[in-house]
């Protein structure tokens, strides 16, 4: 072949490949400049009921600054990180936006998010729970203000139970199950009626299942940890004995006692297919509002040794590039501040993450389910590990949960999402 | 200016709207993929540091880009042959006159029509161990449940399933335009000969349609080197990094890991080795005649 058609044939290829979708266009680029009188609000698209809480926080703001117009994106959550990205990037279209509340120190750490401290009172702060309250900082600037919360429980099928001739398990946080009385029970109430190995009623499931936001908590309870105090390592964390015994019997739970499903499949706890589904709180108002015709009952988190929930949801930052940082602020607080952080709870239903509004609605959080999350969140709760490198972090370890889910050796597994998860925590030292 | 020499201007200026979009939406993007790979890019923090090749030694050092350029080959090495034989065999089958081949075309270039997330969606609820479809099918035949895409052994092999099933219609319907092309007379001539249906096959339709089999070869081949959605929808390049795809660990260091340098130097070296895989098919399929 001669240069010239070489050189023709590469130059095709060029063209055609195109270099997919990378995103070339993220490079360093000048800030526009943003109208003095507009705001703009990147924020996850959740749909009614729930956006009507940011619709009253923005119409509130406008109320109280008149002039100011806010520009309210509300993007789908699988595309709403790589937008915000883009957005950050650019520093273009964003004042005020959602933060998943393990990527506060990612985006602490490369100094996207505007420190708040002198913006808030110290009684403000202290209205906040203490687990929440230690997600919004980085190096000592508080940069994120929560919005919403989550604990999750043992939603237990009382009829299934029942009909098993099991007793239904407590739901007094003394009456917490271990992980392998959930093991006895889920065999004892599992139904193959067909015999053809795929159950009628499952045991045992997991919401999220590879989700470190439900599996961390696993290892957390049986002793181990998940981060070096320094943020440096994972080595001698979540591959310690504990952490590897921990993994081994999630993956039991699919392979050696089969009394959970290995895909997820939706709706099984909704119709009467699954005895125990560890969930999140908002599957309470899912079954009440929808499916009112199941019997259930919210035992507390399951633990190894010592208890541990998961929590954080969404919280609330300021673009540290804003033209408008004292507005932007003005508009975060109409959504987080106590007051709207009540309006938000009545709209949304997530966990409060303020105390006040726990204690303006006793009719609800004095009584069951909402009483043991109420309880979990002040004792049990903990974050999920406050690194830079938390996204590495969560799709390497999800990966290794993934792999033992479907029969890989956890011990072998977990060493091998500790090098992969070291090779990236290097990366922000 | 004479007007001749106006006249000679005329089809540069025609061609000039299509070099200027191609400069700025696909030699421009390149170019900058291509520096990109030379530097860390921290995005949200908007710097840039030049560490001139350590992105590329770092990749030849990467454990997990070693496995998906293995992958990616023996994907290529399966998918695209298996493709392009089965496209063209239906397109043989349907190049023939009638409501029933015409009925039977429509069913084959199906696929082809769906979107390729909705096609891994379906074909992921299809595939799934303990309550798909495929399984239960095959529980009623009294043949155990196999794994699928939960099991390393298997994986890849549910994967290229569903892209060689996704794909051979739409290469089916460029191969049958190839044979439409090819003049009846020569076809007539070979019967008239005595040459039976394999010997007319390999003797005439074969080397008659290499032009446009040199075109689906080069094209199926680059779109199935850059193939990300049934990875990304399907197994996220699971179990244990059997399914991962070069174009998967793009998308997954330049948006997961949010490092758009490394990720730039993955489609750097990507856009080489579809490169050499495109010469290498040109300098094999060259045609060598016209008719």
């Amino acid at each position: 072949m001669s240069r010239r058609s070489l050189l023709t044939v590469l130059l095709a290829v060029a063209l055609f490949v195109g270099f997919g979708n990378f995103p070339a266009g993220l490079s360093v680029g000048a800030t526009p400049a943003i109208a003095a009188t507009e705001l703009n609000f990147l924020s996850v698209a959740r749909g009614e009921p729930r956006r009507q809480a940011i619709l009253a926080a923005v119409a509130d703001f406008e109320k109280a600054n008149p002039g100011v117009k806010v520009m309210l994106s509300e993007i789908p959550f699988d595309q709403y990180f790589q937008k915000a990205a883009i957005a950050l990037s650019s520093g273009a279209g964003i004042d005020v936006f959602d933060v998943d509340s393990p990527l506060v120190a990612s985006y602490g750490h490369q100094g996207a998010l505007l420190a708040l401290d002198k913006y808030f009172t110290k009684e403000n702060l202290d209205d906040i729970t203490p687990a929440e309250r230690s997600i919004t900082s980085y190096k000592g600037k508080m940069i994120s203000a929560p919005m919403g919360s989550t604990s999750v429980g043992l939603f237990v099928n009382v009829d299934l139970f029942k009909q098993a001739g099991l007793k239904v398990p407590g739901t007094d946080p003394r009456e917490r199950l271990t992980w392998d009385q959930v093991v006895d029970l889920a065999k004892k109430v599992q139904v193959d009626k067909s015999g053809n190995k795929i159950p009628d009623v499952w045991g045992f499931a997991i919401q999220q299942y590879d989700r470190p936001y439900m599996t961390l908590p696993l290892i957390l309870s049986s002793g181990a940890g998940d981060l070096s105090p320094d943020g440096s390592t994972v080595d001698g964390f979540l591959n310690s004995p504990a952490a590897i015994g921990a993994a081994r019997w999630y993956g039991d739970t699919f392979n050696k006692h089969k009394i959970s499903p290995r895909e997820q499949v939706p709706n099984l706890f909704y119709t009467g297919k699954l005895a125990m589904y560890l969930a999140p709180s908002y599957e309470a108002n899912t079954l009440k509002s929808q499916y009112p015709n199941v019997n259930w009952i919210v035992a507390p988190h399951p633990s190894f040794t010592k208890p541990v929930t998961p929590t954080g949801a969404w919280h609330v930052g300021v673009f540290s590039g804003t033209k408008q940082p004292d507005l932007a602020v003005a508009l975060l607080k109409a959504y987080t501040d106590p007051e709207p952080a009540k309006r938000n709870y009545k709209i949304m239903n997530y966990m409060p993450v303020r105390i006040s509004t726990f204690k303006a609605f006793p009719e609800t959080f004095n009584v069951a389910p909402n009483n043991l999350f109420y309880t979990e969140i002040l004792q049990t709760a903990v974050p999920r590990p406050r690194t830079p490198g938390y996204r590495e972090y969560e799709d390497l370890l999800r990966q290794a949960f993934a792999n033992i889910r479907q029969g890989a050796d956890a011990a072998k597994e977990m060493n091998a999402a500790v090098e992969k998860i070291n090779v990236q925590l290097r990366r922000y030292k | 200016m004479t007007r001749r020499r106006a006249w000679s201007i005329v089809p540069y200026l025609c061609i000039a709207p299509a070099m200027v979009g191609l400069g700025l939406f696909k030699l421009y993007p390149i170019m900058e993929g291509l520096r990109l790979s030379f530097y860390e890019v921290r995005p949200i923090a908007r710097t840039q540091e030049f560490i001139g090749l350590a992105n590329f030694l770092e990749l030849v050092r990467d454990p997990v880009i070693l496995k998906a350029t293995w992958n990616t080959l023996l994907f290529n090495l399966v998918v695209t042959p298996a493709q392009i034989a089965l496209a063209l065999g239906l397109a043989v089958l349907v190049n023939r006159k009638g409501r029933i081949i015409q009925a039977f075309r429509s069913l084959f270039f199906m696929p082809a029509v769906i979107s390729l997330v909705v096609a891994s969606i379906i074909w992921k609820l299809m595939y799934a161990p303990d309550s798909g479809l495929i399984n239960g099918l095959l529980i009623a035949a009294g043949i155990p449940a196999q794994t699928f895409l939960t099991s390393q052994a298997q994986a890849m092999a549910s994967v290229m399933g569903m892209v060689v099933w996704k794909g051979v219609g739409y290469w089916m319907v460029i191969l049958l335009a190839g044979l439409k092309d090819i003049p009846e007379g020569i076809q007539e001539a070979a019967i008239v000969d005595g040459a039976g249906p394999t010997k007319r096959f390999f003797a005439i339709t074969l080397p008659l349609l290499s032009p446009t089999l040199v075109f689906v070869v080069v094209a199926d081949t680059v779109i199935n080197f850059l193939l990300f959605v049934p990875v990304y929808v399907m197994t996220q390049g699971g179990p244990s990094e059997s399914t991962t795809l070069l174009m998967f660990e793009v998308y997954r260091n330049a948006f997961v890991y949010t490092r758009f340098g490394y990720a730039a130097a993955i489609s750097t070296a990507l856009l080489l080795v579809i490169a050499v895989a495109v010469t290498v098919q040109m300098r094999f399929l060259r045609v060598e005649f016209e008719y």
